[in-house]
């Protein structure tokens, strides 16, 4: 996301709460260590702290308005939690439908939140004919020429 | 003379070929995320035990070598490293790509990993038992203040946000900790469950970390993924070969880090390109450029990283100690056509030696013509297709790609909880490189630093194990500078800039 606009503000308060989930990421490392052993809780102890201690530094100067800002982003918001929602299910359905009808489906709902000129039926056509070939081949490849056993499926093969 | 028959030997019609298959093959593999130069040799290492040593071998080299080139491809067509070892490709290869130099990158990867292949099998040929002694000099303490050395390229990713760079690295290094500890055998920060027991693997997180967010920033917007420029076209391989030409110490310093790192048992080829790509930063002309589109970022990182391949085969061959994973897998090749590694290997079988090494020499050389007409379709291919095909291959390639690693749906899941939180950090100033960059040290990092402790207590000399041998001091040097000197330089800089204002 390099090409984003930056947004000028004093105090962000999204920025502070990311920063508060990173403290609480490095405290619960620092809580758990102390069930480790002598070896194991040297590293966590190390940079678990350090971590901590940095947040805290970066915690003040969010607070004081004086870190740098967010960057603000351009499109649509909906497509991007729908992209996540998308590969959320499709992972889910792997073990249930199989590698080709999950990744059929996955491939299809992409190509439908990427779409943002419209589906003319011959452009649909072509782009779905095209996306079955490509699932079809990467399955092919990965199975057959890769010996990857991909998921089966419970419900189809 | 006898070493010209060995050569012959190497240009024999059906070593030639393989040589071409095998890099042909290896490219193909290293460009897809997900499939690694290991698993390339792998997957394509039976096909070689009806052969005699030499052509297995060559075979092998080939395959090793044209993957770890092909992984610059998705790193900066698709931001997504190929391979491990195309991280830092990622960092200048990408913003060239996105504003219309996707091509000329690619022809820059191109003749960077051909230099750091022919390097690298040069020393291979020349120097390596005495350099082969040299790997074993290494201890962890060692490991541990090279680890940190490879963090120390924050700083030149920093710019304006080291705190937060810092953060992230430090973040990397505790995902890196989930799993079963490197010492000591620990399960740490798996949440009581079997997905995270063998903790995160580097190649789906790379997917995840750098793939993801520009899948989710790919669908958002209208408009092509990459900008298309009037030069879009060719291989641009004259102006390639201008800078090329013009980065000549670069390519030498990096290539030599390269095969320096590679003979390292377990560094491999992110860690070497990741300190080549420090190294051409702190003493370039202009250090701001790099992260932005600098092309001596691609001749460094790539030329280190195809230097490993040499460098790897060094310790592999004379002392029978795998310098990078694949070495491991070819070792094993080796073992099964009957050939014994060890330093007496170069005399006893010299004729297959130094046909595989010459035979290694041809197939990066030919990396050259394959490498080039690959990736012009390659970014062709990418430019053309519209976001609506583009958008879905990618995630069907990420899904598929870590599944592939170990057969396994938890690695795809980690893949996308890594990539969403990568894009969520990134949206907050949290770069995702010193997350990856903290995520492949901090095993190794882990591993020296606390061995290092333990020969140190048990000696009774802890401050001496860490900052009393003088390797280490070299390495500890090295990362400081390499720390502090993008701050220094930018300081010097601003206060020149004052007295030139004031006067």
């Amino acid at each position: 996301m390099p090409d984003m606009p930056i947004q000028t503000r004093q105090r962000d308060w999204g920025a502070i709460v990311v920063t508060l989930c990173l403290m609480a990421v490095a405290g619960w490392a620092l809580w758990e260590a102390q069930r480790m052993s002598e070896l194991g809780k040297l590293f966590p102890i190390t940079f678990g702290g350090l971590m901590l201690t940095l947040c805290s530094i970066l915690l003040v100067k969010q607070l004081l308005g004086r870190s740098t800002p967010r960057l603000e982003l351009e499109g649509s918001m909906p497509r991007r939690a729908l992209l996540v929602v998308v590969m959320i299910a499709w992972i889910a359905l792997l073990p249930v439908l199989g590698f080709v009808v999950a990744g059929l489906l996955g491939f299809f709902a992409i190509m439908a939140i990427a779409g943002h000129d419209g589906w003319p039926l011959p452009r649909l056509l072509r782009f779905v004919a095209i996306g079955i070939a490509v699932v079809a081949l990467i399955a092919w490849i990965f199975q057959h020429l890769l010996h990857v056993p991909l998921p089966a499926g419970r419900v189809f093969f | 003379m006898e070493i010209f028959s060995y050569l012959l030997a190497a240009l024999h019609p059906w070593h030639l070929g393989l040589a071409l298959a095998g890099t042909t093959a290896g490219v193909v593999i290293g460009a897809l995320p997900g499939l690694s130069a290991t698993m390339a040799v792998a997957i394509l290492v039976p096909f070689t035990f009806a052969m005699d040593p030499a052509a297995g071998l060559i075979a092998l080299g080939a395959i090793y070598t044209g993957a770890i080139y092909g992984g610059a491809y998705s790193a900066i067509l698709l931001n997504t490293p190929g391979t491990p070892s195309a991280i830092a490709t990622t960092f200048d290869g990408y913003p060239m790509a996105k504003r219309g130099d996707g091509n000329l990158a690619v022809s820059l990867a191109t003749l960077a990993s051909v230099t750091g292949g022919v390097i690298g099998a040069l020393f291979l040929l020349t120097l390596a038992p005495p350099l082969a002694s040299f790997a074993l000099v290494f201890g962890p303490v060692e490991y541990f203040w090279l680890a940190m050395f490879g963090l120390t390229l924050i700083s030149a990713l920093a710019e304006k946000n080291l705190l937060k760079c810092l953060i992230g690295a430090c973040l990397g290094l505790l995902l890196s900790m989930v799993g079963s500890a490197v010492v000591g055998g620990d399960i740490r920060f798996t949440f009581n469950t079997q997905t995270l027991l063998g903790g995160i693997d580097i190649v789906a997180a790379l997917i995840g970390i750098y793939c993801i967010p520009v899948l989710i920033e790919l669908v958002a917007k209208a408009g092509g993924h990459l900008k298309v420029t009037t030069e879009s076209t060719g291989y641009r391989l004259r102006e390639a070969w201008g800078q090329f030409n013009r980065s000549r110490i670069n390519l030498l310093r990096s290539s030599t880090i390269g095969t320096i790192v590679g003979m390292l048992p377990g560094a491999g080829g992110s860690i070497a390109s990741l300190v080549a790509y420090s190294e051409a930063r702190r003493t370039a002309a202009q250090p701001e450029d790099f992260g932005k589109g600098e092309p001596n970022g691609i001749l460094a990182t790539e030329s280190a990283n195809n230097a490993t391949v040499g460098g790897g085969f060094i310790p592999t061959l004379v002392l029978g100690i795998p310098g990078t994973p694949p070495d491991a897998v070819i070792l094993g090749a080796l073992m099964v056509q009957g050939v014994r590694t060890g330093p007496t290997l170069f005399t006893d079988q010299a004729p297959i030696v130094y046909t595989f090494i010459f035979g290694l020499l041809i197939a990066s050389i030919l990396m050259l013509p394959i490498g080039l007409i690959m990736g012009r379709y390659a970014y062709r291919a990418i430019i053309r297709l519209p976001k609506e095909m583009l958008a879905p291959g990618i995630a069907l390639l990420t899904v598929t790609g870590s599944f592939a690693i170990h057969n396994n749906l938890h690695d795809v899941q980690v893949m996308l909880g890594l990539g969403v939180m990568s894009w969520l950090l990134n949206r907050y100033g949290f770069s995702p490189s010193p997350i990856v960059l903290g995520l492949i040290l901090g095993q190794i990092a882990e591993q020296g630093f606390v061995q290092a402790w333990l020969i140190g207590s048990a000696t009774s000399n802890l401050w001496g194990m860490y900052f009393g041998r003088p390797l280490s001091l070299v390495i500890v040097g090295l990362a400081i500078l390499s720390l502090f000197y993008p701050l220094l330089m930018a300081k010097l800089r601003s206060r020149r800039k004052r007295r030139l204002t004031h006067a």
